[in-house]
This record gives structure tokens, sequence and C-alpha cells, in this order.
């Protein structure tokens, strides 16, 4: 899980403090919740457009949602989750973030 | 038996015609409408219309932790709580402080949309970045709609008597034109392949109508 951060960008040197920083910071992740509005194919498709899943897999995390109520859709640094719900929103789906 | 008249074709050339009668389009015209009065010209300055008694202005999300932002609460309007919701739902006075930050874009793309929509509204055919804006407006349309009149998941029976009924039938008929872009546009999606997808779709063209 930690080499998730450094292997983004390998030409990065990293310095033995920032690296442990790197290692150490939380991981947060994107939630998409159940809402009887959003059409069922309508989230498959920002699901597959936002973040490129495969139609099976965005199917699978839709269904998710449908059935169990909610789906982590997307993880990461705060930032990026910070985006992503916020594309998430742009779209229309209910999203939150949490750390993990 | 008939075949169902689609409305929303995507032609030979690549073009995306939409054949809907003038009654349908005004229809869709007045759904515009109704959004821009909700979404407004303008963003309202932080804090003002939406987060009541918001104390911190600062931009950074973090500066919203501690005592200052205590009072910080979501927008009270069911509506606007559903187009902005919550980021963090356990840090309140954090997600106040970043809907501040992203609601002036997050308005700005709804009003680009709408503008489109507006401009395509009588046209024979759009291409597919107009397409986008018509399902992103129908969603929002829907979101709005269906936040108003309380629609869930299981269906209660139509009742021609509800004073929401024609509002109801609306909100069905905006599913129905917006499912209809949703397959048209997700046909032209590239399938990222790989991972999960089952080797039964490998033969599937993009023309083909899955479900």
């Amino acid at each position: 899980m930690t080499g998730r951060y450094i292997a983004a960008d390998p030409s990065t040197v990293l310095e033995d403090v920032e690296l442990e920083r790197a290692v150490l910071a939380p991981r947060w992740i994107v939630i998409v919740w159940n809402d009887p509005i959003n059409l069922m194919t309508y989230v498959t498709f920002v699901f597959r457009k936002l973040f490129g899943y495969s139609e099976a897999h965005a199917q699978e995390l839709m269904l998710k949602v449908h059935f169990e109520g909610r789906a982590v859709v997307s993880g990461g640094t705060q930032e990026r989750c910070e985006h992503d719900v916020t594309r998430l929103h742009a779209h229309g789906l209910w999203a939150t973030m949490q750390e993990e | 038996m008939r075949e169902m008249r689609r409305s929303v074709v995507r032609l030979p050339d690549g073009a995306i015609l939409l054949r809907m009668t003038r009654n349908e389009r005004a229809i869709v015209r007045a759904l515009v409408g109704d959004l821009r009065t909700i979404i407004g010209d303008e963003t309202p300055a932080p804090g003002v219309s939406q987060v009541a008694d918001q104390a911190d202005d600062s931009p950074d999300p973090q500066a919203a932790d501690g005592p200052a932002a205590a009072g910080a609460t979501a927008p009270a309007d069911a509506v606007l709580e559903r187009l902005y919701p919550d980021v963090r739902p356990d840090d309140p006075a954090w997600s106040a402080t970043f809907r501040d930050l992203v609601r002036g874009d997050l308005d700005d793309g709804r009003r680009r949309n709408m503008a489109v929509v507006e401009a395509s509204i009588d046209a024979p055919t759009v291409d597919d970045p107009q397409a986008e804006a018509w399902l992103h407006v129908l969603n929002d349309v829907r979101l709005v709609l269906g936040t108003r009149l309380g629609m869930t998941e299981d269906d209660a029976p139509f009742d021609p008597e509800d004073p929401g009924a024609a509002a109801k039938v609306v909100y069905a008929y905006a599913g129905l034109l917006e499912e209809q872009f949703v397959e048209v546009l997700a046909d032209a999606l590239p399938d990222a392949d790989g991972d999960i997808a089952p080797a039964l779709d490998a033969d599937e063209g993009p023309d083909t109508d899955r479900s």
C-alpha cells in the first residue's frame, strides 16, 4: 500500500523524512451513497467516465451502491479524494470522503 | 407489438439525432428555466445564503477546524443539500468551508451546461459534448424535482389526484429521456478492459445494446 505514494513518480528522490511522511500519510477513501433519484445506468456511466473503469467494474460498483447502500469508488491522498468527490458532485452523485 | 420509439439516436455519421416534438422540447426548456432559478445567475457569496453562522471564511478548509466554525451547518434547503452535499459528514464545519470553495465552480459548470441545452433546444441533431450537457442538465433537473417530490425507490402507486401528479409525470419523462442520453453516450466510452470484464464481452462491438 505504501508503494502507491512513491511509485506515482519514480523519478522523485525523496528525503528520508519525506519518505516516512509519505508512508505515514493517511489514506482517504471516496464513498458513493445510494439515492432514489439517480438512474442506475447513469451512475455506471459516471464511474466509467470519471475513473476510466471498465464497464463491468463500473457496473459492479453501481450494484454495490444500489444493494448495499454505499461503495468505495476511489481512494488516495486527501487532495485526490477532494478532487474526486467534487467531480462526483458535479455529476450529481451523492459522494463523501473519509479517512480509511 | 411496436418497437419503442427512441428519442435519442446515434446516426451513422456520428451525430446524435434528437427525435423530439416541439412540446417535448418546450418541457425541457421549462425545466431548464426552473433549474436556472435554483442555480441562479451568480453564486451567492460564501456563507450568505446556505451556511448559517459561518464564522470563518478562510479559503483553507483546514482552517475551519476549531470553535470558530462550530456554528456552521449544511444548507437547510433539501434541494441545495442534494446539489451540494456535505463532503465529510463527520465534519460539518470543514464541509461548509469546502462547499464555499467549490460551489462557484459547480455552479459555473451547471450554468455552462444549461446554456448549451438552451442553445441547442431546437436543434435536430447535437454532437457528443452537447449531448453530455443535455444529460447533466436532465440529471440536475431530476435531482431537483425528485427531491422536491420526495421520491423514494419504492414507487408508490400513481395517484392522479395527487397534487404532485403532473410533476411526477414530468419527472418520469425526464428520466426516460435521460436514460436514452446515457445509453448513446455510454456506447461511445472506451472500455478500460482488462481486469474484471468477463470474456463474453470481448466479441461485442460498440453498437451492441448492452443492458
